[in-house]
């Protein structure tokens, strides 16, 4: 796929929105769209932009066309907590899907196949992202719940979300993770450490994403 | 042997029809052991609900519950590892922690671990 006047890029390359004073990462492409972060690309309609270097010159590649809705207790789920003991809300993903540009073409941060594989523990994560570049590691937990602090007094519980070893820092977020069988998912939050991360399962993202709705 | 609550079940069903047919127990003595043999099954598939139901909810619970105290929670077959921000580590606040996930896992290892804040990369 290398036509004439084509705009590559790779999983992992710098994006974000038109406009936004953030940067994120890429992550792998599916079906003729490309996937990233909720965090990242949080506007459905924004223009996604993408840069060969942090803060410079950008190009247009897409239009963010779906997002996930990020579910916090209501008063009803508060109520029904109370009196019922029904679990409260949580989240599986992080992530909004990308409509790319006729013109561009994703080519893949590793030569892995395109199958969406379920994390396992000790499996090989080959990650790419914008901050930290390719780090290489392996899944240390691949069910867990967690906790993100929003800032402000605010948390956000994510459910069956996997935990690697590999280093991750803030604009890595979006960043594809493989392993030798194909795409484990993409990387989402980590600690301020930044000693490792964790990654919202493909398979949730196409649930969520591509499936649902 | 998993087999062996269905297998008990069916015997307790087949005698039951089979005394039934012999005329040695009346309609209602039948339908109770039918109905008995029906409601072994039918506990051991709701025992197997509840022990899903503790797996998928459990943690979700607990992190909503503890999320000012908490970065993450692993649930393993035989054991939940909780970990805990590392200022809240030697408090009060761990111990009841545990306690409540004791109440959440019964008969499971409950492991506390030194967590980190955990924030959107």
């Amino acid at each position: 796929m290398s036509g004439s006047g084509s705009y590559r890029v790779k999983e992992g390359d710098i994006i974000t929105q038109s406009g936004a004073r953030w940067e994120g990462s890429l992550g792998f492409r599916i079906n003729g769209h490309a996937v990233s972060n909720k965090h990242v690309l949080p506007d459905v309609g924004a223009r996604v932009v993408h840069r060969r270097e942090p803060w410079v010159d950008a190009r247009e590649i897409g239009t963010v066309v779906r997002t996930v809705r990020w579910r916090n207790p209501s008063i009803w789920d508060w109520i029904l907590y109370i009196f019922t003991g029904r679990p409260l809300p949580a989240n599986r993903v992080d992530a909004s899907l990308i409509r790319l540009d006729g013109d561009v073409e994703v080519l893949k941060a590793f030569d892995t196949p395109d199958e969406i594989v379920d994390p396992a523990v000790g499996m090989t994560v080959m990650k790419r992202g914008r901050t930290t570049g390719v780090t290489m590691g392996e899944v240390v937990h691949d069910d867990a719940t967690i906790v993100v602090d929003m800032g402000g007094e605010k948390y956000l519980v994510f459910t069956d979300v996997y935990r690697f070893s590999n280093r991750t820092l803030p604009g890595d977020s979006g960043g594809v993770n493989r392993t030798d069988r194909g795409i484990l998912g993409i990387t989402f939050a980590g600690p301020e450490s930044g000693e490792y991360g964790f990654g919202v399962k493909a398979k949730n993202i196409v649930k969520e994403l591509l499936t649902e709705g | 042997m998993s087999w062996v609550t269905e297998l008990a079940a069916a015997l307790l069903v087949a005698g039951a029809l089979v005394l039934l047919g012999l005329g040695r127990i009346s309609f209602e003595q039948a339908l109770s052991l039918i109905t008995l043999g029906i409601g072994i099954v039918a506990g051991k598939h709701l025992s197997r609900l509840d022990t899903y139901l503790r797996r998928r909810y459990g943690s979700r619970f607990l992190a909503r519950k503890y999320s000012k105290y908490i970065s993450e929670i692993v649930v393993g077959d035989k054991s939940v590892t909780i970990y805990v921000l590392p200022e809240f580590l030697e408090t009060k606040i761990a111990g009841k922690i545990v306690k409540s996930a004791w109440e959440v896992f019964p008969g499971m290892t409950v492991e506390v671990e030194k967590g980190e804040r955990v924030r959107l990369v």
